[in-house]
């Protein structure tokens, strides 16, 4: 038996996601302009970051978008630890927050910023854009979680869950998009 | 889904180590590794995979667009 297609989350949440997908798209096709008539900058610029603490935010995004798509499964199934989940994907998902903070300080202190060259005003550009599209995820999460917390109910809202977990599933993405272009090949 | 996880993971990983050994020649890889990584979590972890057709590449088509004109506007 063929499974009736359904689109998770709400219609205007996915308009939004497809807007914020073309914004990043323009964005990496402006990063990759640049770099071809400078790519001695963006070599030089590259070899100022940090990998290892990208790494690190990259797969603490990963992490917490598999307990956000497993909390989903789980509300919608009606199983327990959906609001554990949730919590837990906050937290992961903070080292994120945190190393890209670092990371700023770090560069800012060795005289970088986004007057530096062409490299580094789209690294912040960039990078900034997508931190803050994360922490507007981050409270995605947290009302989902205080929601979650709640005693089930039969009329349990999958639709702000799947919403929000789409929202939160489209900045891990970009971010998978933009670390490596950044961070390997730049 | 924890298998999904374990290969993000993996494809994530894998360009940064190699680049970190000082192999040249990534960009295939990592263009390679973003286009399978984007299709998981867009097919696994927004589930679009049950999602109408038009839904689902219009959100799979994403990725395979970036990485096209990455290359060509980049020169790559």
């Amino acid at each position: 038996m063929t499974r009736p297609r359904y689109l998770p989350g709400d219609l205007a949440v996915w308009l939004l996601i497809l807007a914020e997908l073309a914004v990043f798209a323009l964005l990496f096709v402006g990063f990759a302009v640049a770099r071809a008539f400078d790519p001695a900058t963006f070599a030089a610029g590259r070899a100022e970051l940090h990998p290892g603490v990208g790494l690190a935010s990259t797969l603490s995004l990963i992490v917490a978008s598999y307990l956000v798509a497993t909390a989903t499964v789980g509300y919608r199934r009606g199983r327990d630890g959906t609001a554990v989940r949730l919590w837990l994907a906050l937290l992961v998902s903070l080292a994120y927050t945190l190393g890209k903070l670092w990371e700023y300080g770090q560069l800012y202190g060795a005289g970088y910023h986004l007057g530096s060259d062409t490299f580094f005003m789209f690294y912040f550009f960039l990078t900034f854009f997508h931190f803050l599209h994360v922490v507007v995820g981050q409270g995605v999460l947290l009302a989902l979680a205080r929601k979650a917390r709640r005693p089930w109910q039969d009329d349990r809202d999958t639709n702000a869950m799947e919403s929000g977990a789409c929202y939160w599933h489209m900045v891990d993405l970009v971010w998978l998009a933009l670390f490596p272009l950044l961070y390997v090949v730049a | 889904m924890i298998l999904t996880l374990m290969i993000l993971i993996v494809c994530t990983a894998l360009p940064v180590l190699l680049a970190n050994a000082g192999l040249q020649g990534l960009l295939p890889l990592v263009l390679a590794m973003i286009l399978i990584k984007a299709w998981l979590v867009v097919d696994r972890f927004m589930e679009l995979r049950h999602a109408p057709r038009h839904w689902r590449w219009a959100v799979q088509a994403w990725a395979p667009m970036v990485v096209l004109a990455v290359i060509v506007a980049g020169g790559w």
